[in-house]
């Protein structure tokens, strides 16, 4: 996909800028004034949106321009070798954080905690089975720590009478 | 002597039964982080701080407790850099060269040690500059008002961006980012809702905590699930950890160095560590002249980084104590902590609370002793650590991570945001935008509006008092060096390159 490598720093620069405006635009409804304090709420997300604004402005300039210096992300982020298939785990891997969100309450902190940990110990190259069984152990000893030894309350869910 | 009649009352707390095993634990966890590579000192100390808020430590054992994670994890990452060639953290990146270079040739053990001492020599100098330097600092930033905290702030902002990447534009957008999430919820001023869209959840602002563990944490599984490569696979054979004597005389003087160059480098906002070690190995490069043998496993090479980045590590806590400032992404974290657990760091911070800041510095002693003592004799448990498969490491990352953000309100909306900001963190990192400044942001965002907006107050509105006084002239001077400086030298390189070809 040569286009869209082209094409994906301009994109997100782009993003940025729009990031940056709609911050600007939402933070000109602050409309509230005190005499004690002259500045208010407005200028500080202004302040904020200006420096988003500069930084996405001056990537979309070189992104535009094409292959400057500035665009190329620096060596010691790029990744290593990425596998085939990566964007599809760290999909699910992301799908799964948020289902693990939902399901905390409804299944309770140690059965959902295993089913995350079975499935991602999948993603990274493990079992199902054998992940579920670290998972096992390692959800009993958080619940154990958190609920009797730090008193703080993690969701029961099913086993709940 | 004033200084040595705190510091004994400082051990009193430091010895204290509970500051003495938060301290064991806090460099055994803070070893273990700064080994695995990606897991580093800020996961574990976001981490923590849900769970020290709900036991309900004081203040000092909590600082001890997270300091101890800091600086022990500049212990740690010296040990998969020797043995594996994988950088724990960035500041040990250097070591790399010539301590694996030293494994390669069967001498792994002996650099392990070398690195220890060395680290130990620069982690205890360095509390020592502690010692007398934080208070001088703490009694003259006394006069600091509203204005000269505002321009402090924005100079650790520039000073950051531009050492934290390579691109300015990126750090400056990251740096806005930071800020404009410390801006979301209820302004303490006026009670106005910002950016909330009428989310009452959002209303209390977000917790930084639940950031911090979304953008590192959560990041780095995302990151780690595209690497083929694990640091797990392979741990060679390292001998006996031990370094003769005649050997570590012969470096002694690069470790003395090392800590110097890293106190003064960690002092400064935005170097830090990885500077530090950069700049120690290239002056113990030009100090051996032709009787070095660097990249090829000198020992120089491992002793004057490892003291420059534990130095650096304590030369941070200063700015950070004394002033309330954060030069790093981890101090940034520290100071969140710091604020969370009540205590407002600043130049009266030593005055109101003796016994945080000289427990702190004593323990700081105590905590160097201990990882010396461990870090000899204990590196092969530590080594079966890396050993882990990362089938069992990285979602155990991620389990931590979970209850530590549903810890801290107990609210499932947390966990959304998290999971959020982990795949922005991710985006970031793999774009080049540096993180640093986002953490930076959200944590001196507010303190830095409430200045602003103060010394506004005070002024009437007049921007005038922004550079009333010499001293906040000077650091909006310095402020502006900071980031024009590297562009400049960036735009002659560039023409010399053209020039050049």
């Amino acid at each position: 996909m040569p286009a869209l490598r082209v094409r994906a720093p301009v994109v997100g620069a782009a993003a940025v800028v729009l990031a940056a405006a709609a911050i600007a635009l939402e933070a000109t409804t602050f409309d509230v004034m005190f005499p004690t304090d002259p500045l208010g709420p407005k200028a500080f997300p202004m302040v904020a949106a200006f420096l988003l604004a500069i930084g996405g402005l001056a990537l979309l300039r070189d992104g535009l321009r094409g292959g400057t210096e500035g665009t190329a992300p620096p060596p010691a982020a790029a990744p290593a070798t990425p596998v085939t298939g990566a964007r599809t785990r760290i999909l699910l891997a992301t799908l799964s954080f948020i289902a693990y969100a939902f399901l905390l309450a409804p299944l309770g902190f140690v059965f959902a905690t295993v089913l995350e940990f079975a499935l991602l110990a999948r993603l990274f190259g493990g079992t199902l089975v054998r992940g579920a069984a670290v998972g096992l152990a390692f959800a009993f000893l958080l619940y154990v720590l958190f609920v009797y030894g730090l008193g703080l309350p993690l969701p029961l869910g099913v086993f709940e009478r | 002597m004033e200084a040595l009649q705190h510091l004994s009352d400082g051990f009193a707390v430091a010895l204290a039964p509970l500051n003495l095993s938060l301290a064991l634990g806090g460099v055994v966890v803070g070893t273990i982080v700064g080994m695995l590579p990606g897991i580093g000192p800020i996961n574990a100390i976001a981490m923590l701080i849900p769970l020290l808020f709900a036991v309900g430590l004081p203040p000092e054992s909590s600082l001890i407790l997270l300091a101890g994670i800091y600086y022990g994890s500049q212990y740690g990452n010296s040990i998969s850099t020797i043995l594996l060639n994988v950088p724990g953290t960035a500041s040990a990146v250097v070591t790399a060269i010539d301590g694996h270079a030293m494994t390669k040739a069967g001498r792994g053990g002996e650099a392990l040690a070398l690195a220890a001492v060395s680290s130990f020599v620069g982690g205890t100098l360095s509390v020592l500059g502690l010692v007398f330097l934080a208070p001088a600092l703490a009694s003259w930033a006394i006069r600091f008002g509203p204005a000269e905290y505002f321009a402090l702030m924005v100079f650790a902002f520039s000073a950051l961006s531009s050492v934290s990447g390579k691109s300015v534009a990126r750090a400056l957008a990251a740096t806005g980012l930071g800020l404009f999430l410390a801006t979301i919820g209820m302004d303490p001023n006026s009670a106005l809702p910002r950016f909330t869209f009428g989310q009452l959840r959002l209303f209390d602002g977000l917790d930084f905590v639940v950031v911090t563990i979304g953008l590192f944490a959560v990041s780095e599984v995302l990151l780690v699930l595209e690497q083929t490569e694990w640091a797990g696979a392979a741990a060679s054979r390292y001998g006996r950890v031990t370094v003769r004597f005649r050997a570590l005389m012969a470096s002694g003087w690069s470790m003395a160095r090392g800590s110097v160059i890293g106190f003064f480098v960690g002092v400064l906002p935005g170097a830090g560590g990885t500077i530090a070690s950069f700049l120690a190995y290239s002056v113990e490069e030009k100090m051996a002249g032709d009787s070095g043998r660097f990249g090829d496993g000198d020992e120089r090479g491992v002793a004057g980084p490892e003291a420059a980045n534990n130095a650096a590590a304590n030369g941070a806590m200063i700015p950070l104590l004394t002033l309330g400032i954060p030069g790093s992404g981890t101090t940034a974290v520290l100071l969140g902590a710091l604020l969370g657990l009540g205590l407002a760091p600043g130049p009266l911070l030593i005055e109101r609370n003796p016994e945080v800041f000289w427990g702190l510095a004593a323990s700081m002693y105590v905590g160097n002793v201990f990882l010396l003592l461990l870090n000899l004799p204990l590196v092969g448990v530590f080594v079966r650590v890396l050993r882990l498969p990362r089938w069992v490491l990285m979602p155990g990352v991620a389990a931590l991570s979970f209850v530590a953000v549903y810890a801290v309100n107990q609210s499932a909306f947390d966990l959304v945001l998290m999971a959020g900001f982990g795949l922005l963190g991710y985006t970031m990192r793999k774009t080049g935008f540096p993180l640093a400044p986002v953490i930076l942001g959200l944590v001196l965002g507010p303190l830095m509006e409430k200045n602003l907006r103060r010394a506004l107050a005070l002024s009437g509105g007049e921007w005038g008092v922004m550079f009333s006084s010499p001293l906040a002239v000077a650091l909006w001077v310095l402020a502006a060096a900071a980031l024009v400086l590297p562009w400049l030298l960036n735009v002659r390189r560039r023409a010399r390159f053209r020039a050049a070809r």
